[in-house]
């Protein structure tokens, strides 16, 4: 058996969540619930790479959210 | 002389040992219910056997070489008749049924009359296969039907001559076949053939068992069934159609995959008998007129079922074009490694059920004829295929199936199971033929429902809270009440919330603020009780560094996590690059810093939220870099308030792990959250009677260890465990011999087999055995997931496998870190999207293997990136680290895969159980009479203990190289008298030139037949008796040397008797 998400000559798709979350997919397996395309079908490294540009602020949304709420309010 | 079939020839050998379960008898029963005529029925048997030669042949050999030895008519069996009540006939056929033949003396046909003396009759007639097959059984009982009739009505049989009998088959056979030497004969070509068609064959199949294979083959067996109803068998007959293929194929292609899909592998040889009564003349005889040929499905590829089909229909035409070589021969050629466990080339065979003939016509009597099983098995698993069709249309009308399957390896409930899942692919494929193999639901909805949701984690409840703001409220409802002791300094709830706060104020006035990480080097303590819970109240992370780790790494760690804070004790003092390093002892954390000074500074309360991170632990990655795992506080929570802890097991807890690793969230948080109490080990390691006479003077109750520190506490004084309420173990596989141990020395304690990678928050599942709770056999499952979480077991399509098949573990829902800490590529590498859980959900992605078994708990199989191919052979090395390590002289065991000249072999390591001393030869033979050969490693090192990393886990790597003299088998010569006879034989036999006596009978060339004649010579030349299965089990001179002493009670001399026949002394 080898790992779906270790396949150097397989496409990936990056997918992200609500939580602006992001994860790397195996571009032949259906997208879950909850997560959207926002990059691929691609070379592995290819979507990791855009994971790394584009994925900056690794807390979930809501978190941010809350914490702005906060200081907003004081 | 007669010589025998080449199919006979293969059972004459089979049997040769004799055949004590009947392996090898066909028997049909018929009901008659009637007035039955015995003294016709007798005479009819007697007719039956006249007519047909193979009814009344034996079977002697000269010097190992059979011959067909055909009895003058009048040599028919007895009709034994047992009067007994109807409601017994059944059980008492198959008792008889199961009666062994001596094929060298006896008539190989039987027949048993069971009689109420009223009007209810069985009759039983056992035909030994050597002199017929399932067609044979209708010839027999047809004509025995003619005899009876013509004798009742007072006359003789009339029926045609038959025009040859099986004799003239045997001969004009070995005609036609020609000489194999001859390279133009057909068996020569057939054999050129099948050499190629099966080059490279695995060398057995690789579907899970319930059981290890044994080294001998008990060949106990019983039979399952199901039905696919007339949809399906329709279905299946129209795909067949049109691929040119038959409903036959199409069944054995739909088994083929579910093979696969069960981790058979993709190759897979299928037995299949095939009727060799091509001529005319043939059809009315009985004999064995059945062999085998391999079918070699090929799945590779994640193919649709179509494709599947179109190979198994060209594999199958190909066979049976091919279908005049002897199986035997194709053995002789491609020579695999044998063994008395399993059958050679094939271990598993599909068979189609011929259609019923017409029940026979029994003058007077209502007949019906019925099945009778003996409970044997021939190979590991055959199915049994029975097309039904309408009467009156030929309409498909459904298919029975039959699976036989061997008790030494599987349970019924297995073989049931697979045989359903054949029935629910069967409908997948039939449903939509184009979709890949792997993409077929094989789940039961029960199996459904249990995978996902029945087996898993109890919902959570929710606690939306913080770590600190739990405590808090702890120490407000009890600041009294006991919260950690040290080395004889305890401290209350109230105490270690007064300290954490003044600590969070000079944090706060270092300018740390919500989303900070804060660094923690401190030897364990309350202080560092204290200061954990302080950072946390100032709204930050902690990060525990390790005080073994070498500064550099450290230092490394503490750039990458950003933190501009170290806390630090007095005893350490490194510089780590920070911008703060805040120092803390009783003295300075006593003095004026701790009144909070000049104010303004409070901690950032306000922003604390359950998201937020409560701590980042490094560990090291396979590729090298160490990674963060980055926690939040409502994960920590949730570890803490799970249900597991409740029931006073965990009340005093033992904090003795660094508290740079995992277990420290387990031994800080679970009782200080809960309002139980911390008890502190002394910095530093402890050793194993220190830390036993400390849990016992603290009377601690709940405690964590490592597999490492648990074997050996377990080998050492596993008494001194029996103190505890539960104890944990885990970080790897746990030893079966040292929790069996601690089981029996603490009858009242838990033991219990905890899993969970540091991503997950400590621990996902666990295993829990309570007092008097019995151990599981074989390994020790890692059980079911904590509350909240789900353990997902997934094949790699990402769907979930059945229960006792091999998948990928994955987590998800509660304990999930958020990521490693920094590095978005590698979280989104790891932390993937479920595909189970509620929409947006993530699972971890363990790299471990798992299974669940029959009982909802998971098994851990190692790492999948351990998983090695030798000789094309997928291998776990944890599975046999598993059964090393089930050796009582065993305490630890390790196996690893070296490079060798003749490519990769795998080399075991085995420490010593508490006062063993193992003997690798005989842990090798341990080994052989638990796993397949390939699975034996060619060399096993005895170590004093296995190397361990910083966190306390096997250093594969760092394990010696196994001694290269053990690696090889160096020409040895024979050493006294009997070693030379056999060599000597050896030679004359297998044309060899130096025989050794370690040299193996196989790897040199011979095979069964050959076998079967030095075995003879060996009985007359030195006057042995060796049975062929004990020569399998060792083909070497060596051995067969020890097997000729083991019988030396054999009253001839034995040395005379060589001397006689001159053989070379």
């Amino acid at each position: 058996m080898s790992n779906p998400f270790e396949n150097d000559n397989a496409d990936y798709l990056v997918v992200r969540n609500d939580e602006l979350q992001h994860a790397l997919w195996p571009a032949t397996v259906a997208v879950p619930a909850g997560w959207t395309r926002v990059h691929g079908p691609a070379p592995r490294q290819n979507c990791l790479d855009h994971v790394e540009r584009n994925w900056t602020d690794m807390r979930p949304a809501s978190l941010v959210a809350a914490l702005a709420g906060n200081t907003a309010r004081d | 002389m007669i010589p025998l079939s080449h199919a006979q020839r293969r059972l004459w050998f089979l049997c040769r040992d004799g055949d004590p379960s009947g392996l090898h008898n066909i028997p049909v029963g018929l009901r008659l219910r009637g007035d039955l005529d015995r003294a016709a029925l007798a005479a009819a048997l007697a007719d039956v056997t006249d007519r047909h030669e193979a009814l009344r042949t034996v079977f002697p050999d000269e010097g190992g070489r059979p011959r067909q030895h055909v009895l003058e008519p009048g040599a028919a069996p007895d009709l034994t008749v047992t009067v007994c009540p109807a409601a017994e006939h059944g059980e008492r056929a198959r008792s008889a049924a199961g009666r062994p033949f001596d094929v060298a003396t006896e008539v190989p046909l039987r027949a048993h009359l069971f009689t109420d003396e009223v009007d209810e009759h069985q009759l039983l007639l056992v035909l030994h296969h050597i002199a017929g097959d399932g067609a044979s059984l209708d010839v027999l009982v047809h004509d025995l039907a003619a005899a009876y009739t013509a004798r009742v009505l007072g006359g003789d049989a009339e029926w045609p001559e038959l025009p040859v009998q099986y004799p003239d088959f045997a001969l004009w056979q070995q005609e036609v076949l020609g000489d194999a030497a001859d390279p133009d004969s057909l068996h020569a070509r057939q054999l050129d053939h099948w050499a190629g068609v099966l080059a490279g064959l695995p060398e057995e199949h690789a579907l899970p068992t319930d059981r290890p294979r044994p080294a001998v083959a008990s060949h106990r067996g019983a039979v399952v069934s199901a039905e696919a109803g007339a949809a399906v068998h329709a279905g299946l007959a129209a795909l067949a159609r049109e691929r040119h293929a038959t409903p036959f194929m199409a069944v054995q292609a739909a088994f083929a995959a579910l093979l696969t899909r069960l981790g058979a592998g993709t190759d897979l040889p299928l037995g299949c008998p095939v009727d060799g009564r091509d001529d005319e003349a043939l059809h009315d005889l009985v004999g064995l007129f059945v062999d085998t040929v391999v079918v070699r499905a090929d799945t590779s590829g994640d193919p649709a079922f179509t494709e599947v089909l179109d190979r198994v229909r060209d594999a199958v035409l190909d066979a049976h074009a091919h279908r005049d070589l002897p199986f035997d021969a194709l053995v002789e050629r491609l020579n695999p490694p044998r063994s008395p466990g399993r059958h050679p080339l094939f271990q598993i065979a599909v068979a189609s059920q011929r259609d019923a003939h017409d029940e026979p016509v029994f003058p007077g009597l209502r007949v019906e004829t019925e099945t009778v099983r003996t409970d044997t098995a021939k190979f590991d698993l055959t199915l049994e295929v029975d097309e039904r069709h309408d009467p009156a249309t030929g309409a498909p009308a459904g298919i029975g199936l039959a699976l036989e399957y061997a008790a030494d390896l599987f349970d019924a409930e297995t073989a049931q199971r697979l045989l359903d899942r054949l029935v629910r692919l069967a409908a997948a494929v039939v449903h939509d033929p184009a979709a890949p193999i792997t993409a077929l639901d094989l789940l039961s909805p029960a199996e459904r429902a249990d995978l996902v949701r029945g087996w898993q984690g109890a919902p959570a409840q929710p606690h939306a809270t913080t770590v600190d703001a739990l405590f808090t409220a702890r120490a407000a409802a009890h600041p009294e009440r006991a919260a950690a002791v040290c080395a004889g300094r305890e401290a209350s709830y109230g105490e270690l919330d007064a300290l954490s706060d003044r600590l969070a104020a000079r944090l706060a006035r270092l300018g740390v603020r919500h989303g900070d990480t804060v660094a923690v080097l401190m030897d364990r303590s309350v202080e560092l009780i204290a200061a954990t819970l302080g950072v946390l109240k100032a709204g930050a992370a902690y990060l525990p560094l390790d005080a073994a780790a070498p500064p550099a790494r450290s230092t490394a760690i503490v750039a990458e996590a950003g933190a501009a804070v170290l806390i630090t004790d007095a005893g350490s003092a490194p510089d780590l690059g920070v911008r703060h390093t805040l120092r803390v002892d009783d003295s300075n954390d006593n003095s004026g810093d701790g009144k909070g000074g000049d104010g303004g500074t409070a901690p950032d309360r306000a922003a604390a939220h359950p998201d937020g991170l409560a701590y980042v632990m490094y560990t090291s990655g396979s590729t090298g870099t160490p990674k963060g795992v980055a926690v939040s506080h409502r994960e920590v929570v949730a570890l803490a308030v799970d249900r597991r802890w409740r029931g006073g097991a965990h009340e005093r807890v033992l904090f003795r792990s660094p508290h740079a690793f995992d277990a420290s969230t387990y031994e800080l948080w679970v009782p200080l959250l809960n309002g139980g109490l911390v008890v502190i080990a002394p910095p530093g390691d402890l050793d194993v009677p220190a830390l036993a006479a400390l849990m016992q003077e603290q009377r601690v109750t709940g405690t964590f260890l490592t597999a490492t520190l648990f074997n050996e506490l377990a080998d050492r004084c596993p008494e001194r465990l029996g103190t505890l309420v539960e104890v944990m173990t885990g970080g790897e596989a746990a030893s079966p011999a040292a929790v069996r141990r601690v089981r029996e020395h603490c009858p009242g304690t838990t033991v219990t087999n905890a899993y969970g990678p540091t991503e997950t928050t400590t621990f996902a599942a666990t295993f829990a055995m309570a007092p008097g709770a019995p151990l599981p056999d074989g390994q020790v499952p890692i059980g079911r997931p904590l509350d909240g979480t789900c353990l997902h077991i997934l094949d790699d399509r990402l769907a979930p496998v059945p229960p006792g098949v091999t998948g990928e573990l994955y987590i998800a829902g509660t304990g999930l870190a958020q990521g490693y800490l920094g590095r978005p590529g590698l979280t989104a590498e790891r932390f993937v999207a479920c595909p189970a859980g509620p929409p947006g959900a993530r699972m971890y992605r363990t790299g471990d293997l798992a299974r669940w078994n029959t009982a909802g708990q998971v098994e851990y199989l190692g790492r999948a990136d351990r998983q090695v191919k030798i000789r094309g052979l997928r291998i776990e090395p944890g599975e046999i680290e598993n059964v090393l390590a089930g050796h009582p002289s065993v305490g630890r065991a390790a196996v690893t895969v070296v490079p060798t000249a003749a490519g990769p072999a795998l080399a075991g390591y085995a420490v010593p159980a508490a006062g063993a001393a193992p003997d690798p030869a005989e842990l090798r033979r341990h080994l052989r009479s638990e796993l397949p050969d390939y699975m034996v490693p060619l060399t096993i090192t005895v170590l004093d203990r296995l190397p361990v990393t910083a966190n306390g886990k096997t250093d594969l790597a760092a394990l010696p190289s196994p001694a290269p003299a053990a690696a090889e088998r160096p020409y040895e010569a024979p050493r006294d008298d009997t070693e030379r006879a056999l060599a000597a034989l050896w030679e004359q036999l297998l044309g060899a030139d130096r025989v050794g006596v370690h040299d193996n009978f196989f790897e040199l060339g011979g095979h069964s037949l050959l076998a079967a004649r030095l075995l003879a010579e060996v009985r007359s030349g030195l006057g042995a008796a060796v049975t062929v299965r004990r020569f399998f089990a060792g083909p070497t001179v060596a051995e067969l040397a020890l097997a000729i002493a083991e019988s030396a009670a054999a009253p001839e001399p034995p040395i005379v008797r060589r001397a006689r026949r001159g053989r070379p002394a």
